[in-house]
């Protein structure tokens, strides 16, 4: 069993750390945007983090639609079987 | 002569935006078409309206950042925005030919830059009005990422209840027509306004307006008419790497998107921040497919983008300082 912190996590947080970054340099009134971003960026850094964490597998990148686009419709049948061959493939 | 020469510029300026529309258009209607939730044609025309009812909706601060925030004002003469423009325009083509969606805006300022420094060096340009574009060159298509990924996972967790997809679909493929028509809204309200702040720096140089004036409303009008006629005309090239190679979407994820990328704009022209609308429909679709999962994004292709970014502003600064070189060395 292995527990670690996926990529997409690590990814929300060099953004959250290039907002950071941004701060000093951003004229003082439009800061509150660096600081916003950096925030958000963030928070979705530690679901992320935390969803992968209380996850076990192999595989720590979780995806948030359950493995399938949002508009595909559910069906009892598995996938059609490959061009060429007669079998059906097994389902996974 | 002098006149002439003004208008000429002046119509140099209004192709610029008629291109920049062009250029931009698959920003304006890529997700909607790869989607499929409407046609080319109609997706061209129903964003093109938009680009141009958005000077009902925007005050013209962009256009003041153009015209008075990035280049002193006294530098500018009809020579300096002509070179400026022919290294923004120069740059836009050669980018377009490879299918890179690159800034407009950001190959406007850098001519600008360009052009101005070749004629009076680099203390012409205003380093605070550089530092804030310069921070939303980054900033843009991060905010956008953000706001795509949070909608995004806000609306599938509102959502993921509902079992009929179909259903759910076709109101997610509805309510992409006002997300698409939002970020048209901003992509006029943004990009127009910045050949609006070319042509008003043209007015204030050649002494046709006070330094204090603001944008006469046939500017306005003109510029509004150019970008639409662009985006009317399309970009298909650029239309294919926008909607298909960055990510797949769905209709929520392009729905998603546009939103996001709308807010942003809206935000950016609201503060008078010239950002590019290229930059942040990208993020907000880098976005969108890294709600799946990373590898759902196709980085060689955002790198390719991020490169393009990264070399807009020097690639028409070049350009537009050996336009303007030679006649500035002639003229001594």
């Amino acid at each position: 069993m292995r527990r670690t912190i996926g990529r997409r996590a690590l990814f929300f947080g060099l953004m959250g750390l290039v907002c950071a970054v941004l701060i000093p340099v951003t004229p003082p009134e439009l800061r509150w945007v660096d600081w916003f971003t950096a925030g958000l960026a963030a928070f979705w850094t530690i679901l992320l983090a935390l969803e992968d964490l209380s996850r076990p597998g192999p595989e720590p990148e979780s995806d948030l639609t359950g493995g399938r686009a949002l508009n595909e419709p559910q069906t009892p049948f598995g996938p059609p079987p490959r061009p060429g061959s007669s079998r059906p493939r097994p389902r996974p | 002569m002098a006149t002439a020469a003004l208008v000429f510029v002046i119509l140099v300026a209004l192709s610029f935006d008629f291109f920049n529309g062009f250029h931009d258009a698959a920003n304006s209607i890529a997700t909607v078409v790869s989607t499929r939730v409407l046609s080319p044609r109609i997706a061209v025309l129903w964003a093109a309206a938009f680009n141009f009812i958005a000077f009902l909706v925007f005050k013209t601060k962009v256009a003041s950042t153009i015209a008075k925030g990035v280049v002193d004002p006294s530098v500018f003469t009809i020579g300096v925005v002509f070179a400026g423009l022919i290294g923004a325009i120069a740059w836009d083509v050669i980018t377009w030919y490879f299918g890179l969606p690159t800034s407009s805006s950001h190959a406007l300022i850098g001519g600008l830059a360009g052009a101005a420094v070749a004629k009076a060096g680099w203390s012409s340009l205003i380093s605070d009005g550089f530092r804030k574009i310069a921070v939303f060159i980054v900033l843009s298509p991060i905010v956008g990422l953000l706001l795509a990924f949070t909608i995004l996972v806000a609306v599938m967790w509102a959502f993921h209840r509902v079992r009929r997809v179909d259903k759910l679909n076709r109101g997610f493929r509805f309510a992409q027509l006002f997300s698409a028509a939002a970020f048209s809204l901003g992509h006029g309200g943004n990009d127009a306004q910045k050949t609006m702040g070319v042509i008003l720096a043209l007015l204030i140089a050649s002494k046709h307006l006070p330094t204090t004036a603001n944008v006469p409303l046939w500017v306005v009008l003109s510029a509004h008419t150019a970008i639409a006629l662009g985006t009317a005309s399309g970009g298909w090239r650029i239309v294919h790497t926008m909607g298909s190679k960055i990510t797949k979407l769905q209709p929520v994820g392009g729905m998603s998107a546009e939103a996001a990328a709308a807010a942003t704009l809206f935000f950016t022209a609201a503060h008078g921040i010239p950002v590019s609308t290229t930059h942040t429909i990208t993020g907000a679709i880098v976005g969108v497919g890294s709600t799946q999962r990373l590898s759902a994004v196709r980085w060689g292709v955002a790198g390719r983008v991020v490169w393009a970014w990264i070399l807009t502003i020097p690639g028409s600064f070049v350009v537009a300082w050996l336009v303007f070189m030679p006649f500035h060395l002639a003229g001594r």
